[in-house]
């Protein structure tokens, strides 16, 4: 008797108790949003206007069934305006039937008109906000960062979802920089270094990486195209960056196209007054439109001159973009001084200011590994 | 009170130490050694293990000395009846406000980054009914639920910094150079309390198999501590640099939050180490108020009626404790002050009663040797 009721009240006590979190949503009960975009108003100046894209589930469930008959309705888009991004997100809630749920948010869209004003005040709610991932990208966006939200790609139902590959994509190439929110908190907080962001280029159904906005402190003062931020990723991450196409020297209108594979690099500091880069770039000629003539062991020969002559070109541009123009070290050049000469240089030396006037050098070595499918 | 079975085997004091030590701590950890030292914060927890493991050492030689008591018992026969009992009185205080203020941690760590809409009363009131759960049993449940956690807590706690290390820039850590010794020393003052927990081994070690190796429990114990916490300031530094270690609450949850893109097989860490997290803070609290609880029955030289009783009523004035704080930064100052308090009670006492008792010791020998020339 006794027994029986023990285990009597035990089942009753799970039930009550074991019945699940009593605060739960499910999944279809959250406006999961994808992508935020920060534009200023165009009315006020003080206003930030807030796009945000919220996929709606039955139509994506239903889009494969149908075989994307109307893609373009798969995700709804909203905007908002406010004085600061968590007035805008409430001025949102309250034409939202469900909650809105950020966890999910993978892209951030910041108008280049706002990223040049700076983003510090913006960044403050997603640095506080728990649902907020560090991993989530930051992007600038050329003209208003709404259009990011609005192209309609028609690949994927959800144009964040192609954002987000082609930026994944990119990445595993070592094409696009891998640069996400928590690394630009990091780089803002860390002394020694700046960051930069992803910057694309959205037209009406199509969306276009363009190189990266170079920062300085929380303000954007620059940008690099796609060809100088290749170098940059050399340089910085040892990534190989894109394909280089180089018109051929006496000829009409040969191009050779170089494909880096992989890169390494090594920076030396001498005597903690100059820095010298060494990059090691290793790939394959993919592409030569007119026949050289020469032999072959010459041809590799001649090629590698040229395409480290063109190489350290485009890295000198770079770094007086870098230094004399923006001021900005993205490079980690700081980093490096600070942790291997500090006594020497860090300590009498603000960075800030002096990464202007510091002489820094770029050496490449090409090693022609390959020539594709062809002999010569 | 002498006819205590005794059956606590060396494995099972170990991760009584290991468990009683891994805490709250661990989520903070590289945020507080790196206040002063900056880079060089890893020193922190070496210097922190520095100072406690000679109070770990008083301890081990105290345990040796009166096998089988508790300090209930040898603290007055040492220090005499009056301070004896001051000091009884004043380690179970400190105990019974750690175990507060760390379960009010707890209940932050879960309100801030899981669960939002709770209430922070529930999650303290769920895990403070568990702690009471144990309370009500004898003292080899406590052994056995430890060994049971244990390798829950050592698998994960070693594994999660080592693959945050994927995102690592190792130049964060350098360069490799001191400011200044006094820095050092005052972070070491205070981390020393991420061990705090070992002193709990003054009840513990009464349980010893005769002939456990109690010097060998407390290497180990602390050698582990001292490992997981040093990788975990490592990675913490490495991957955020020190500046941006200042900026967070929780320094290794976000750690977890950043480890998920390294291509594990686990995405979205967080949940898990959180699991395994509660475990260990339940650990801790646990042996906290069961160490509390039951020096208070062997004070009063009651049977286990008494001990359930106690920690049924015991649970309220801790709980009403836990909320005394009333924001965080409160909180955190709280925290400051137990440090205070707690390097009184975990090092200066402990090491005190193994010096008088050595003291008294020679004394006791040097009289013999003249009793016998006396005698003779």
């Amino acid at each position: 008797m006794g027994k029986s009721f023990r285990y009597f009240a035990l089942l009753i006590i799970c039930t009550i108790l074991l019945t699940g979190c009593w605060d739960r949503r499910e999944l279809e009960e959250r406006a999961s949003v994808l992508a935020i975009a920060i534009d200023q108003d165009e009315k006020n100046e003080n206003l930030y206007k807030m796009t945000v894209q919220i996929p709606i589930p039955i139509k994506i469930a239903g889009s494969s069934g149908k075989g994307g008959g109307n893609n373009a309705d798969a995700v709804k888009i909203m905007s908002v305006t406010g004085r600061t991004v968590t007035d805008a997100s409430n001025n949102l809630q309250m034409r939202l039937n469900q909650r809105l749920f950020l966890g999910h948010t993978r892209i951030l869209a910041v108008s280049e008109e706002v990223a040049r004003k700076g983003i510090q005040d913006i960044m403050d709610s997603f640095r506080r906000e728990p649902q907020i991932r560090r991993l989530l990208w930051p992007i600038v966006v050329r003209g208003k960062a709404s259009t990011l939200l609005e192209i309609k790609p028609r690949i994927e139902p959800i144009p964040v979802v192609f954002l987000m590959g082609l930026i994944e994509n990119g990445m595993k190439l070592g094409r696009i920089p891998d640069q996400t929110l928590g690394d630009y908190f990091n780089q803002t907080s860390n002394l020694t270094m700046e960051p930069f962001l992803n910057y694309v280029e959205a037209s009406k159904n199509e969306v276009s990486w363009k190189g990266v906005a170079v920062f300085r402190g929380h303000k954007m003062v620059g940008k690099l195209d796609d060809m100088q931020t290749w170098i940059l990723l050399q340089l910085r991450n040892e990534k190989p960056g894109g394909d280089i196409v180089i018109t051929l020297p006496k000829t009409k209108n040969g191009y050779v196209s170089f494909r880096p594979h992989f890169a390494k690099k090594k920076v030396i500091i001498h005597n903690s007054s100059s820095a010298t880069f060494h990059c090691e770039l290793q790939g394959d000629i993919v592409e030569l439109t007119e026949d050289l003539k020469i032999p072959a062991e010459q041809f590799v020969l001649q090629m590698q001159a040229l395409i480290k002559k063109e190489m350290e070109n485009r890295a000198k541009k770079l770094l007086q973009q870098v230094q004399k123009q923006y001021n900005s070290d993205i490079l980690k050049l700081g980093l490096t001084l600070r942790a291997k000469h500090y006594q020497d240089y860090w300590k009498t030396h603000n960075w800030k200011e002096d990464f202007r006037d510091f002489p820094v050098r770029v050496t490449y070595t090409i090693k022609l590994r390959r020539l594709g499918m062809e002999m010569q | 009170m002498e006819n205590q079975q005794r059956n606590f085997g060396t494995w099972q004091l170990t991760s009584i130490m290991i468990s009683s030590m891994i805490g709250v701590g661990i989520l903070i950890i590289p945020r507080t050694a790196t206040k002063l030292l900056h880079q060089m914060g890893w020193l922190g927890p070496i210097a922190g293990v520095l100072i406690a493991s000679v109070a770990v050492a008083a301890i081990v030689y105290l345990g040796n000395q009166f096998p089988g008591s508790t300090f209930v018992e040898f603290m007055p026969r040492i220090f005499g009846g009056a301070i004896g009992t001051l000091c009884v009185f004043l380690f179970i205080l400190y105990q019974f406000l750690n175990a507060g203020i760390t379960a009010r941690l707890f209940g932050e760590v879960v309100v801030t980054s899981v669960l939002p809409q709770t209430p922070l009363e529930v999650i303290i009131i769920t895990l403070l009914l568990l702690v009471m759960f144990l309370c009500c049993h004898e003292i080899e449940v406590v052994a056995r639920i430890n060994e049971l956690l244990i390798p829950f807590l050592l698998f994960p706690s070693l594994l999660i910094p080592l693959v945050s290390f994927m995102n690592a820039d190792w130049y964060n850590l350098l360069p490799f150079q001191v400011e200044s010794w006094k820095q050092v020393m005052k972070t070491g003052l205070n981390t020393y309390t991420l061990y705090t927990g070992y002193e709990l081994l003054m009840v513990y070690f009464a349980f010893a198999i005769p002939g456990a190796r109690l010097g060998m429990a407390s290497v180990t114990g602390m050698s582990f501590a001292l490992v997981v916490y040093l990788i975990t300031v490592v990675a913490g530094i490495t991957v955020f640099g020190y500046e941006e270690l200042q900026r967070l609450v929780w320094p290794t949850l976000e750690l977890v939050k950043v480890t998920q893109r390294t291509g594990w097989f686990l995405e979205r860490f967080e949940s898990a180490f959180l699991a395994i997290w509660v475990a260990s803070v339940f650990t801790t609290i646990g042996n906290m108020l069961y160490a509390t609880i039951f020096s208070l029955r062997r004070w009063f030289r009651k049977g286990i009626r008494f001990q359930r009783i106690t920690a049924i009523v015991i649970m309220v004035p801790l709980f009403f404790l836990t909320l005394v704080p009333q924001n965080i930064v409160e909180l955190f100052s709280y925290t400051q002050h137990l440090t205070a308090v707690g390097f009184l009670i975990t090092i200066i006492i402990p090491i005190l009663l193994a010096i008088t008792q050595f003291m008294r010791n020679q004394f006791n020998k040097g009289r013999e040797v003249n009793n016998e020339k006396g005698g003779t």
